[in-house]
């Protein structure tokens, strides 16, 4: 391939649609608000006061509880959202790994912290945040027309694209004969249900082996079918109920909803603003109409 | 311009630059964190591992055992437990052929002809691993000796 072509067909395309592309933020502020409802649900009662073991975890708790809800609202939303990133970075590796809360080592708390910091690289406080509020009154105030909310893409494809390698190396973590036998889920299951007893569940073995190849086979479809917007129809809905099965199956925490939030970033952000504005439409006229 | 429609924008060099570095460096520590870890298997708290759930739910043995004429033991019932609900969850849920063996112990006290026969196999990372296949009475002090030996993990 020579240089002239390489430029043409891939250089520019990806300076275009990816680098220099800029699009409704709408996606990445619903993405913010759900990300940081997550980060709550996981760490808010373990880094409180009161459950903080010594000075260090107690400073840590008032930085905590002051970046997190200044993100969730919108409040000064870039600063915000990167102090919560590099508040997670502490969690995971120095509370975590350096000084050995194992739990907080887990994939589960690695993917909020990898997804928090690749967000704070977007404009996610230009919708549903109190800095667009207060954008929107500065410029009424002004008889400016408002500001588009609009901004750079590519955070969210790296979002997306740490999405496709999580479902890439899950399965080819699980293309391996203990998992495809079946072996693996039957472990689990009798793990978390049935104890030492064999279920006596007509076809639990073949049961468990397709379930093992379906899981495997859905991992490298999303890996793929996610980046295409007519396969993303039904492959979104199948995602949100995998992992809506993992997580009512297993203690899984936050993972799934997780996932289930990071599918934002496949969306185009122009379709899902327009829904969204179509949504709201649909009530503007007639507030109280059911 | 509204909302809503997909723009390109005019960057100064300097934002492109590190558009372009941070997207490059970034894609490329998310994909090599798996690689590292998981092809390379080398050791690493930088890099990550997407290997969900790998370390749950594996340590479960499968165990059953037997009456010399082959009938299989009910072990709740045998050692005074109204059903499989009601007996305490060291009865139930046997972790590790150490657990088997303490139970084919209890039984084979309770067993008259002190012949009890175990299949058990365990639970690893991957495939179910055998430890016993139902072949020895495990009552007599020596095989039961030999199962003990090497099997508990």
């Amino acid at each position: 391939m020579s240089l002239s072509l390489l430029k043409n067909k891939l250089w520019a395309p990806f300076i275009e649609h990816v680098i220099a592309a800029e699009a409704s933020t709408r996606s990445a502020a619903l993405l913010r608000i759900g990300l940081c409802a997550l980060i709550w649900s996981r760490w808010a009662q373990w880094v409180a006061p009161f459950s903080a073991p010594d000075a260090e975890r107690m400073w840590f708790s008032v930085y905590f509880f002051i970046v997190t809800p200044m993100m969730f609202f919108g409040i000064f939303t870039r600063i915000a959202t990167a102090l919560t990133a590099l508040g997670l970075l502490v969690i995971y590796y120095y509370f975590g790994h350096h000084q050995g809360v194992e739990p907080w080592t887990h994939h589960h708390t690695y993917l909020l912290t990898i997804s928090t910091c690749l967000l704070a690289l977007s404009d996610c406080g230009r919708s549903y945040s109190f800095d667009r509020y207060r954008q929107i009154k500065r410029y009424l105030k002004r008889g400016l027309q408002i500001p588009a909310e609009i901004g750079p893409r590519w955070p969210l494809m790296l979002i997306a694209i740490q999405v496709s390698l999580i479902y890439f190396w899950s399965a080819l973590d699980k293309s391996r004969v203990g998992y495809l036998s079946g072996d693996r889920l039957e472990q689990m299951l009798m793990f978390f249900y049935f104890g030492s007893d064999y279920p006596n569940i007509p076809f639990f073995q073949p049961i468990m082996q397709i379930s093992a190849w379906l899981t495997v086979l859905l991992e490298y479809l999303l890996v793929v079918g996610l980046w295409f917007r007519r396969a993303q129809r039904w492959l979104i809905p199948i995602g949100i109920i995998f992992h809506g099965l993992i997580y009512y199956c297993f203690p899984v925490s936050t993972f799934s909803l997780s996932m289930w939030v990071l599918y934002l970033a496949f969306i185009d952000p122009n379709v899902l603003h327009r829904f969204l504005d179509d949504l709201q439409k649909s009530s503007a006229d007639n507030p109280t109409a059911a | 311009m509204a909302s809503g429609e997909t723009t390109k924008t005019s960057l100064s060099r300097i934002q492109l630059i590190y558009r372009i570095g941070a997207f490059v460096l970034l894609s490329a520590f998310m994909a090599f964190g798996p690689f590292y870890r998981q092809v390379l298997k080398k050791r690493s708290i930088i890099f990550r591992q997407w290997t969900p759930y790998h370390g749950i739910g594996w340590n479960v043995c499968d165990a059953q055992w037997y009456y010399r004429n082959g009938q299989e033991i009910n072990r709740y019932k045998l050692l005074k437990h109204k059903d499989k609900e009601s007996a305490p969850k060291s009865l139930r849920h046997l972790k590790t052929m150490k657990d088997v063996n303490r139970v084919t112990k209890q039984l084979c006290n309770r067993v008259e002809d002190k012949h009890v026969r175990l299949k058990a196999r365990c639970g690893s990372g991957g495939s179910w691993v055998e430890k016993d296949y139902g072949k020895k009475n495990l009552c007599k002090q020596s095989d039961r000796r030999n199962t003990d030996k090497g099997r508990s993990r």
